[in-house]
């Protein structure tokens, strides 16, 4: 079932953020939200993901459904290490599988980060810390991905050998991910929402 | 007694310099040899002298034994329920309200009162217990709820979307947040609790407490013994505070490696 998206209208005090906003995202397929800054892209993101309510419309599709995640900033326990970020939404993070364990070290491996297992978050630099954040929604158990400008903060290079791992381990998989970059999103080969201002689904 | 920041610790401000503690004992040493009396203010010779006669003496260890059981089984408890019943008033406001007269009551009411109204309910040997209790709880209570409310909420947002059940939140998210202020009560808190616990068996004199040997050195004029009992409180303090920041920094250590 696709993700719907019907009259959604969110406002914080008199500040309009969408009005009215219709959208259809495909099951199964990425679809990349673009628009100015400002805009509401995060806020529609926060709303798909139920961490906000709106104030009119309905969204289907979703709910019940095991959801993962990139936000806006990396939102890791700075004193854990970057394996425990990773391994936390495990249903048995402390032990957890061998299998887990494997994919976990061949993710590390493949976002350069090898070697930063142990190393606490806090003593990693920015960019590490982003891909940590990454590799840790996409191990996750999940049916819908959210991604906020997941590439932020990563040189060009890096930023393509950790694309070219996103797109392998979300394949087939449901992705709404949110970005500025426009040759960031014909990268990911799927539909382009545009907003608009008014939030018209373009 | 107001709540502790977390980063109190890292500030190294009031370091304990040798230089600085053999300047004041010199002073001491000086004040005594002026004064001349020893029973007015006795000279620190005399009291390590007196701590020798006293540390061989199976009382000497018995008296310890007895106070520290007591005085860190109040302060354990008092952890106990600080933590909990903080984590109950994060929870539900409504704990907090219910919570809040009775917290700040313990923090007002001067420690004699309490020691004294204690006395009339309870025997003078399990006195300590619960002195020791009122006074470790209101800094533990405060601080591991100031800790829990400075969570991050973009965290608990992100545990909220991965789905993380409540042990997982616990463990990962709340208990490293709150780690650092319920150790900067712990650190205030076990020195607290030997000041006011030994100061509960100087009132309630239990037998073989060093409490009742405080009681006796005072009674007797005995200034010496009374310098090296105080002496033994303070290192017992000391060793105890260290010991116990050290077991919670290993679990820190652990949890943060996990």
């Amino acid at each position: 079932m696709p993700i719907q998206i019907e009259n959604l209208c969110k406002a914080f005090g008199d500040h309009q953020v969408l009005l009215n906003f219709s959208a259809e995202f495909p099951q199964g397929e990425t679809t990349c939200i673009m628009g100015p800054s400002g805009i509401g892209k995060t806020t529609l993101l926060r709303l798909l993901m139920g961490l906000e309510k709106p104030d009119q419309g309905e969204i289907l599709g979703i709910s019940g459904k095991r959801i993962s995640a990139v936000f806006q900033e990396d939102r890791l326990c700075g004193n854990l290490t970057a394996a425990a970020n990773v391994r936390m939404t495990q249903r048995q993070p402390v032990r957890g599988s061998r299998e887990f364990a494997a994919r976990m070290e061949e993710g590390f491996k493949n976002l350069g980060l090898e070697g930063c297992e142990s190393q606490r978050v806090w003593e990693l630099s920015g960019g590490m810390r982003r891909r940590v954040s990454l590799l840790r929604a996409l191990l996750a158990e999940y049916e819908i991905l959210f991604l906020d400008e997941p590439f932020k903060g990563l040189d060009l290079e890096t930023r393509e050998k950790t694309m070219a791992y996103a797109k392998k381990m979300c394949r087939g998989k449901t992705v709404i991910c949110v970005t500025h970059d426009r040759e960031e999103a014909l990268a990911w080969g799927g539909k382009i929402c545009l907003l608009a201002p008014w939030n018209k689904d373009e | 007694m107001t709540s502790i920041s977390a980063d109190k610790k890292k500030k190294g401000g009031g370091k304990i310099r040798l230089w600085a503690v053999l300047f004041w004992l010199l002073v001491w040493q000086g004040a005594s040899m002026a004064i001349g009396q020893e029973i007015l203010l006795v000279s620190p010779v005399s009291v390590v002298k007196k701590l020798f006669e006293l540390v061989p003496s199976g009382e000497f260890w018995s008296s310890i034994f007895f106070s520290a059981v007591r005085i860190l089984g109040g302060f354990l408890l008092a952890c106990t329920a600080g933590v909990l019943l903080a984590a109950l008033a994060a929870k539900y406001k409504r704990a907090e309200e219910l919570l809040a007269p009775a917290v700040l009551t313990v923090k007002a009411v001067p420690v004699a009162s309490f020691i004294i109204l204690v006395l009339i309910w309870i025997s003078s040997r399990n006195l300590s217990v619960c002195i020791s209790f009122l006074m470790v709880f209101p800094v533990i209570y405060t601080n591991t709820l100031n800790g829990i409310r400075s969570t991050d909420r973009g965290l608990l947002e992100m545990a909220a979307v991965f789905g993380m059940s409540p042990w997982v939140k616990l463990w990962y998210i709340y208990v490293p947040q709150a780690m650092p202020y319920f150790r900067a009560g712990c650190s205030v808190a076990l020195g607290l609790c030997w000041k006011a616990g030994t100061a509960a068996e100087v009132i309630g004199i239990p037998d073989r407490s060093i409490g009742e040997k405080l009681y006796n050195a005072k009674v007797y004029l005995n200034t010496s013994e009374l310098f090296a009992w105080t002496l033994v409180i303070v290192l017992a303090s000391l060793i105890f505070e260290k010991l116990f920041l050290a077991a919670l920094d290993g679990v820190t250590k652990r949890l943060e490696r996990m």
